[in-house]
């Protein structure tokens, strides 16, 4: 009985160990398949971030409609489609304003609102070297120098100081 | 016994696929992470050697012609559909009276050359009508490449 035994027992321990590094594989494979789409993810999005720069190219503001009218150039690396989900804040040192989006290429958005347009290549994407116009309505008639504050959705932050 | 070197062999297998795993995920995390770095770094670097200067701006009934001049040490492309040029018409007082945008590729305006070479001259000609005479004391003209390399230069219309 024993002579039959041990090889039995062998064979079991076999099954045993075959079926533990199966299940760990499985386990392993799942966690990094989840880690690689984290890591890329998370990778884009740095290099989004690093590669997002704009650049100020000049601001006015039309006394009769109390609407600004910025110009910024995109000098990053990466084009961005997304700039409607932008928070803008408007103001200067005593008031701000935070200001709502009221749609594509509205070239008067009402008090409190905001709008753009893509000039060279209008598709509302602002592709890298393109210049954009925001249209900014403050609520309220605000004195210079005007300061404004915009908060792209990827997280950069830019702000900027203008006499109009 | 067997099973335990089975066991074992498996055992490392799994650890060293695993680190193998680990490393080459995050390399790809470091190498998207260090390519946007040089990027960002080469563009930097660029802007820093770039320059232009609006030399002359000539003002005529129906077009306006911007002589730039490379005051720095690496080309700049005029010529890019997305050079930028900002016209701002301005009263006795320098206050914004009207502003007229236009880029280079646009019906009516073109630049002499694509790229400016260093120390190079050249022309970005604006025909259009803009009616500027009698409101614009002064014009206002910000010219911004592609790259972001931007000139500005003030002329009396009198």
């Amino acid at each position: 009985m024993r002579g039959i035994s041990a090889p039995i027992g062998e064979a079991l321990m076999l099954l045993a160990v075959i079926t533990a590094s199966m299940i760990i594989i499985s386990a392993l494979i799942y966690n990094v398949s989840l880690m690689g789409s984290e890591i890329k993810k998370s990778s884009v999005s740095a290099a989004k971030y690093i590669g997002t720069s704009i650049s100020f190219v000049d601001a006015y503001v039309n006394t009769s409609t109390n609407c600004h009218y910025v110009y910024l150039k995109n000098v990053g690396t990466v084009p961005l489609a997304d700039l409607d989900k932008s928070t803008i804040i408007l103001g200067n040192d005593t008031i701000t304003f935070l200001l709502h989006y009221a749609g594509y290429n509205i070239s008067l958005p009402g008090p409190g609102n905001w709008s753009y347009v893509d000039i060279e290549h209008p598709n509302k994407i602002w592709e890298v070297s393109e210049t954009v116009e925001l249209v900014l309505c403050p609520p309220e008639n605000i004195t210079s120098p005007y300061k404004l504050v915009l908060a792209l959705p990827s997280g950069n932050t830019f702000t900027w100081t203008y006499s109009g | 016994m067997v099973s335990t070197a089975i066991g074992l062999a498996i055992g490392s297998l799994i650890l060293i696929s695993s680190i193998l795993l680990f490393v080459s995920l995050w390399s790809t995390y470091f190498s998207t992470y260090i390519s946007a770095v040089k990027a960002y770094a080469e563009k930097a670097s660029y802007l820093s050697k770039a320059g232009l200067k609006i030399t002359t701006i000539l003002v005529k009934k129906r077009q306006i012609v911007i002589t730039l001049k490379n005051t720095g040490s690496v080309p700049i492309r005029i010529g890019s559909n997305y050079t930028f040029i900002l016209v701002k018409c301005l009263n006795e007082n320098r206050q914004v009276v009207k502003v007229f945008h236009f880029h280079v590729g646009m019906k009516g305006v073109a630049a002499s050359s694509p790229i400016l070479d260093p120390g190079e001259k050249a022309h970005i000609v604006v025909k259009k009508r803009l009616n500027i005479a009698q409101s614009c004391s002064y014009l206002e003209i910000i010219v911004e490449c592609s790259e972001g390399v931007r000139a500005v230069k003030t002329v009396s219309t009198q």
